[in-house]
């Protein structure tokens, strides 16, 4: 069952993972020819190369976060277009079925996240490190599964519970959690909005993994 | 000056001052810059702290303000802005830090907020909502802290122990210029963290060999060095580049100064040679990495540490730390490029409660999915 | 004899426009239940709701002794069904589609399925995206009878197909059925065909079971009357009224349900005369009753 639930998840997902997982792949060299190579010719210094991969971590977590999203959306329209008539009919407890649609999409997302792993291997197997300079491929590549994770599991929580709603749920929220956000950095944050994002962004809140460091290459 | 003339002050010193703690250090092409401009920050920065103290002794003696008292210490405020609530937290903090110190340091721990001027300040905020900062001044240093409500005693106590260590650098003629940023002592492992990466991440091989582990190179980065041996002491062949970049430009060029400065920088090394030696690069080190040894030994000298700090004759700053602590020079250095090590790798660490709390919040988030059928 | 399927006083809402209300109905096991009723009678909705896919506000549901929706995923292992729309994987070939069907059938048989295939002429390799309406119909009967249901469900199997398919696919339902007697349950609008294969039928209007009787006397028992001075009122009439008309000469045309021969005395004690009695088709009977039904809501309101 679960085979066969993985591989229908992956004919409907595979350009979409296949984009992203190119995209994770490409994603430190990119950063390398057009940041960190920069600067002097020859050998570049350590801030210069830290500095120069800095955008692998942003582009990265936006890249999570769309991978999630997606992970989720684009087969819960197929399943849309027929009212879900398919996914209920099925002779298994719908709990079950629900956990194994999850499980199928969150193996996928090992896939981009392999991909970046590859990447940043191949990428600093091109270049040379400055010598108080580490390289973080993997810490990198399982940071950005995490967040893929988590927000391949909250869209999931949110278009499964809200079903049609869903996007409209999760633009509210994005508006009220961007509105606390620029009013706290514009006026001084609230004691409630203070606690708010220190609450979600510090461990154990389910943002604390994009508070983490994203670097591929730091001290 | 008005409340919030002098709200403004001290948010604009604080601002100043986390400008240049947290600004991530430049890249090296900016570095001569940037460095002035750090400098001229941190004169501007102990300016503003000198004319704090003065105003905030003004406002203390204005007629609305009512007195806090503890533990010896007063803090002035507006009764029309405090709650009894607000000035009641404020008391237990203050006592609480100073228990602390004392604690740390006996009597002489008392005597590093003595001279300072406490001001508690209740602003009008949100939907009727007011807030409260705390702000202390003793000469050449200046703090503020923002403080939600209900006022947390434990904050407070940090303030207090932050602000007392605020006046030591500059209470010394050997650490002033040395280190004019603020020290802490409330134990602030993320400093010595910045500290690390700023040893790795240098511009000058010193910093870099430091950060590697060599007892000398730590040496000669936290030692002063006049200017004119910088380029022999501190870089080697390989930053030439970066000195080049970072430094400003000697009094006399001419155009083969500058057609050699093009090159060197379009990557040619013996016309980098031919111009380093005429150049006066910057100090490649902050006084935050510096104020972070000051740190370290009060910390390794404990309850005397204090006392040794005011009796010290010592002219320099590494003999005078090292007496502070209570430890051999090398040995103070090499425990202190340990710290900032350990508080570097501290800051990576956490992976798996980061995995711990990603499965938790998944298996969460699954669970409740699995509630509602769609229909 | 156990029922296939047992509701009772089922309930469910949809906003303030429609609802099922009081729903009890029967399917014998073995029996071809035919369900009748116009486009937003509520025979999808209903199906829905015996299959476990919609929560019921209230009543009763038993599908082949499995309490619905509680372990509605038990009864679904035995049924078959085919819904009135295309509910499979667009993007999966046709013998990707069997494969993924399989997996959650372990009684689905393969030979069957390959036999089925071959006769509906459909090509493994196709997209399912890419099927005509017709080779799509052949394809969600081919999943629902290779895996050897107990119950078929058959939500419009045949809406839109043309009379070919339609018949091919209708004799591949005959077969089964005959061969492992199985129950069938089968929802259309087309009464004609429900009329050559169902031995049961249930008529849905406006939310409610208006009927629910054998075909046979289904067929026989809605007459229309032409009465001689037909009396004002049929109250204690051992038949049900449908309709009534005037027409010239002062004579009515009535309609009834559960006409016997015998029946002819009671217009006579009544001063009344049947001049004649004419069957009705199945279609005229359905009309006849939908009209019925409607007119003694009406007048109920």
């Amino acid at each position: 069952m679960f085979t066969q639930i993985l591989r229908t998840q992956f004919k409907v997902t595979r350009t979409l993972v296949a984009a992203f997982a190119v995209t994770t792949f490409a994603a430190p060299a990119l950063a390398w020819r057009i940041g960190a190579s920069g600067g002097y010719p020859g050998t570049p210094s350590a801030l210069a190369v830290r500095a120069g991969f800095e955008p692998v971590g942003l582009i990265l977590m936006s890249a999570a976060c769309l991978l999630g999203f997606l992970l989720v959306a684009v087969p819960w329209n197929v399943d849309g277009a027929s009212r879900h008539v398919y996914p209920l009919s099925l002779p298994l407890p719908w709990r079950r079925y629900v956990s194994m649609r999850f499980g199928a999409g969150a193996l996928l997302l090992l896939l981009p996240v392999l991909s970046l792993w590859l990447g940043a291997l191949v990428t600093l197997a091109l270049m040379e490190l400055p010598a108080t300079l580490r390289a973080y491929p993997g810490g990198l590549a399982i940071r950005f599964g995490f967040a893929s994770l988590l927000v391949y599991a909250f869209t999931f929580l949110l278009q499964y519970l809200a079903g049609r709603r869903a996007p409209v749920i999760l633009l509210v929220l994005l508006i009220v959690v961007a509105a606390v956000g620029v009013l706290g950095a514009a006026v001084g944050a609230g004691r409630g909005a203070e606690q708010f994002f220190r609450l979600i962004t510090e461990w154990p809140g389910p943002l604390s993994i994009f508070a983490a460091e994203w670097r591929l290459v730091d001290v | 000056m008005s409340e919030r003339r002098a709200l403004a002050c001290a948010v604009g010193a604080a601002f100043v001052l986390a400008l240049v703690a947290g600004t991530p250090s430049a890249l090296p092409a900016q570095s001569a810059d940037s460095l002035r401009a750090r400098l001229g920050r941190v004169s501007a920065a102990r300016a503003l702290a000198d004319t704090t103290v003065r105003r905030l002794e003004q406002e203390r003696r204005a007629r609305r303000t009512a007195r806090i008292r503890s533990g010896g210490r007063t803090v002035a405020y507006d009764p029309a802005l405090l709650t009894p609530e607000d000035s009641g937290g404020i008391a237990a903090g203050l006592a609480l830090g100073l228990d602390r110190l004392v604690e740390r340091f006996g009597e002489e721990g008392r005597t590093l907020v003595d001279s300072a001027t406490w001001v508690a300040v209740g602003i009008p905020w949100w939907f009727g909502q007011r807030r409260v900062e705390l702000r202390t001044a003793t000469s050449g240093a200046a703090e503020s802290l923002h403080l939600p409500r209900p006022l947390d005693p434990e904050r407070v106590a940090r303030f207090v122990l932050q602000a007392a260590g605020a006046s030591l650098a500059p209470s010394s003629p050997a650490l002033s210029a040395w280190s004019p940023w603020s020290v802490s002592l409330a134990g602030e492992e993320v400093r010595f963290a910045e500290a690390g990466r700023e040893l790795a991440l240098s511009w000058a091989a010193v910093g870099r060999r430091c950060s590697a582990g060599s007892a000398l190179a730590c040496r000669r980065a936290l030692e002063p060095v006049p200017g004119e041996d910088r380029l022999g002491l501190l870089f080697d062949a390989s930053d030439w580049r970066a000195v080049v970049t970072a430094s400003p430009l000697p009094a006399l060029t001419d155009s083969i100064f500058f057609s050699r400065r093009r090159a060197c920088l379009a990557g040619d090394d013996p016309a980098c040679a031919q111009i380093v030696a005429r150049l006066t690069p910057p100090d490649p080190f902050s006084g935050g990495m510096r104020a972070t040894l000051i740190m370290h030994a009060i910390d390794l000298g404990g309850r005397d540490a204090l006392r040794r700090f005011r009796s010290s004759t010592e002219r320099e700053p590494v003999p005078l730390l090292a007496e502070v602590a209570g430890v051999s020079e090398d040995s103070l250095i090499m425990s202190w490029q340990r710290r900032t090590a350990v508080a570097l790798a501290a800051e990576r660490r956490g992976a798996i409660p980061l995995s711990l709390s990603v499965a938790g919040w998944t298996l969460l988030l699954l669970g409740g999915a699995t509630f509602r059928r769609p229909r | 004899m156990t029922d296939a399927i047992r509701i009772r006083d089922l309930t469910w809402r949809a906003g303030r426009d429609f609802a099922i209300r009081d729903l009890s109905m029967t399917v014998p096991t073995g029996a071809i239940y035919g369900f009748l009723g116009p486009n937003g009678s509520g025979k999808t909705t209903t199906i829905r709701l015996m299959l476990g896919m919609l929560p019921p506000a209230d009543g009763q549901i038993e599908v082949l002794g499995h309490s619905v929706p509680r372990f509605a995923h038990r009864a679904l292992a035995r049924v078959g069904f085919v819904p009135e729309r295309l509910h499979l994987y667009p993007m999966l070939t046709v013998e990707e589609s069997i494969r993924f069907h399989r997996a959650f059938y372990p009684a689905f048989d393969d030979a069957e399925a390959e036999r089925l295939r071959r006769r509906f002429g459909l090509r493994e390799e196709q997209l399912v995206s890419r099927l005509s309406k017709g080779e799509a119909g052949k394809l969600m009967m081919l999943l629902a009878l290779a895996q050897r249901a107990e119950l078929l469900v058959l939500d419009e199997p045949t809406d839109g197909l043309d009379p070919v398919i339609r018949r091919e696919v209708l004799s591949a339902l005959v077969e089964y059925v005959e061969s492992r007697a199985a129950t069938v349950f089968i929802s259309s609008h087309l009464v004609h065909e429900q009329e050559r294969i169902c031995d049961w039928i249930g008529v849905m209007d406006g939310g409610r079971l208006i009927a629910e009787l054998p075909m046979q006397e289904f067929r026989s028992g809605i007459k229309r009357l032409r009465i001689a001075q037909a009396p004002p009122t049929q109250d204690a009439a051992p038949f049900a009224l449908l309709s009534r008309e005037a027409l010239p000469l002062r004579d009515e045309e009535w309609v009834v349900r559960g006409w016997q021969p015998g029946m002819r005395e009671w217009f006579q004690r009544a001063g009344a005369e049947v001049r004649d009695i004419q069957d009705l088709d199945l279609e005229d009977s359905f009309v006849e009753l939908l009209r019925g039904a409607r007119d003694n809501a009406e007048e109920t309101r």
